[in-house]
């Protein structure tokens, strides 16, 4: 009568439980990595929409100055003056940071007459300003 | 009393249940992945019908007759692109609703609005 596991089992069950779980671990710490990586994308996303929704809005009620640029869109609102550029890879609305380091990339500016197009990242839209 | 070969059962049974969680993991994060792309997509399909709208509202305030299509035939309307993707505006003549569809890669995402005109107004704005 055998009692118990011999040798040989107990070499190949734990060199196929090594392997798995080393394979298990492996395949848990890439999806966890990826995980990371859309959730990182998807708050970009949210940061990129509303740096999007407020610069329409200001847009949309303000007259486009003459001085603005590709890089540096100056709008007149309500007697005010606002600045929209990327400054130290920041959004920058007058002297205030709507975003941190790294959240934008890239925010440019185009003109053709009355609609102003905005390039923020990957997203592009145009807005009428209001410029009477 | 064990049969000989059973540590290797009881491993391929342990082995079955994590690979089972590997799988359903991945497979998670794949799902996460795929919607996570189609929101970006569809978000940029959306400000791209925007952009059709306010260039569309800029031919209206210029000209309120400005139109598109003729009611006959199917719409063809005006096409417009940017960076991101394009747009299709359409004004079919006579009609005071302007629709506008923005397109990022395979995603679609259509707007319209209705308005009165003499000064140009929006009435009424709805994703369709």
């Amino acid at each position: 009568m055998k009692r118990g596991f011999t040798l040989v089992e107990m070499i190949v069950a734990l060199t196929l439980f090594s392997l798995l779980v080393g394979g298990l671990f492996y395949s848990l710490s890439g999806g966890l990595r990826n995980w990371r990586k859309i959730s990182r994308r998807a708050a970009l996303g949210q940061i990129r929409l509303i740096v999007a929704e407020r610069l329409c809005a200001d847009l949309r009620q303000g007259v486009v100055l003459p001085g603005s640029t590709s890089s540096e869109a100056i709008v007149r609102l309500d007697g005010d003056q606002v600045s929209y550029q990327l400054s130290a890879g920041k959004v920058k609305r007058n002297s205030a940071y709507l975003t941190v380091e790294g959240e934008i990339g890239r925010l440019e500016f185009a003109y053709h007459g009355r609609l102003t197009e905005v390039r923020l990242d990957g997203l592009s839209f145009e807005v009428q300003a209001r410029n009477e | 009393m064990r049969k000989s070969g059973s540590a290797l059962l009881i491993v391929i049974m342990v082995a079955s249940v994590l690979m089972t969680l590997a799988v359903i993991l991945t497979r998670i994060v794949y799902n996460y992945s795929v919607s996570e792309a189609l929101a970006a997509e569809r978000e940029k399909a959306f400000w791209l019908a925007e952009a059709g709208l306010e260039a569309g509202k800029v031919e209206l305030a210029r000209d309120p007759g400005w139109y598109t299509d003729l009611p006959s035939g199917p719409p063809v309307g005006h096409a417009g692109s940017l960076p991101s993707g394009s747009y299709q505006l359409v004004r079919v003549k006579d009609q005071n609703a302007l629709s506008a569809v923005g397109r990022s890669g395979r995603t679609k995402v259509a707007l319209e609005i209705t308005f009165s005109t003499g000064p140009f107004k929006t009435l009424s704005w709805s994703q369709i």
